[in-house]
């Protein structure tokens, strides 16, 4: 795998990851479905962290890596394109501690959230969850 | 009060207020007092004492969102510090989406919906 400059763009089709954390909550039941779904609430943050695909890969880690620490949680993707898509920018933003940090820089209204949600699929999904994880 | 979502409702706000910077493991503000002040205002006022509780997701910005998912419905309302307030509303039973502002005249097209949202 070739290594991802910090400065690179984002391609549309790399998967962004995001830590869903049900004591948040950011799970919520859905008595019409019967499953966990996850809530938009998980993506209101202008500078909303994700982990950067493409930079897991040049690590050689899996996607499952980003819960390390975080007991509990799961973990769900969605492409770039879906931020970009809603005028919404990614950037990576390497730290210390995980350098396949990255951000989605920009105001999230309802619809932005709803699409970001939409796009989501599960990596690490808790039992009983909806498929996908965020129905419409 | 004797509202069926009410003392569930408090307690998830109780819950939500509690919460530390970074509670989302991320970065997330503390919820805001005025956020959760404008969700019960706006319950309290707006829906049935039959209601089910909703629930009490914080929001990283300070904010707070109440949502329910039966009945048929998907409703979700946010409150978040120095934002309009937002609702969103899906009927799958007749497959019609509402965007609106629930303090907005608008909301009088969505409220006859809520009363499917019944403490079962």
């Amino acid at each position: 795998v070739p290594p991802v400059d910090d400065n690179a763009p984002v391609p549309a089709d790399t998967a962004l990851y995001r830590r869903i954390n049900p004591d948040a909550p950011h799970l919520v039941w859905d008595r019409n479905l019967n499953c966990w779904r996850i809530s938009t609430g998980a993506f209101r943050d202008p500078n909303l962290s994700v982990g950067i695909g493409d930079r897991l890969e040049e690590l050689r880690r899996p996607p499952e890596t980003l819960l390390d620490g975080y007991t509990g949680q799961y973990l769900v993707a969605f492409p770039a394109r879906a931020a970009t898509d809603m005028s919404l920018t990614v950037v990576r933003d390497p730290m210390p501690s995980e350098p396949a940090h990255g951000a989605v820089l920009g105001k999230k209204r309802k619809t932005v959230m709803k699409a970001l949600a939409t796009a989501c699929e599960w990596v690490v999904r808790p039992e009983g969850c909806c498929e996908p994880p965020y129905p419409t | 009060m004797g509202a069926a979502w009410f003392n569930t409702t408090v307690a998830g706000v109780f819950r939500a207020l509690a919460l530390r910077r970074g509670w989302d493991t991320y970065n997330a503000r503390p919820v805001a007092y005025a956020s959760v002040q404008d969700a019960l205002s706006f319950l309290a006022q707006t829906i049935e004492p039959t209601t089910a509780p909703p629930a009490v997701v914080p929001l990283a910005d300070g904010g707070v969102q109440m949502e329910w998912h039966q009945g048929g419905l998907d409703v979700e309302i946010a409150f978040s510090p120095n934002e309009e307030p937002e609702m969103y509303v899906a009927d799958h039973e007749t497959g019609t989406e509402w965007d609106l502002n629930p303090l907005s005249p608008q909301f009088d097209e969505v409220r006859p919906l809520l009363t499917r949202l019944h403490a079962e």
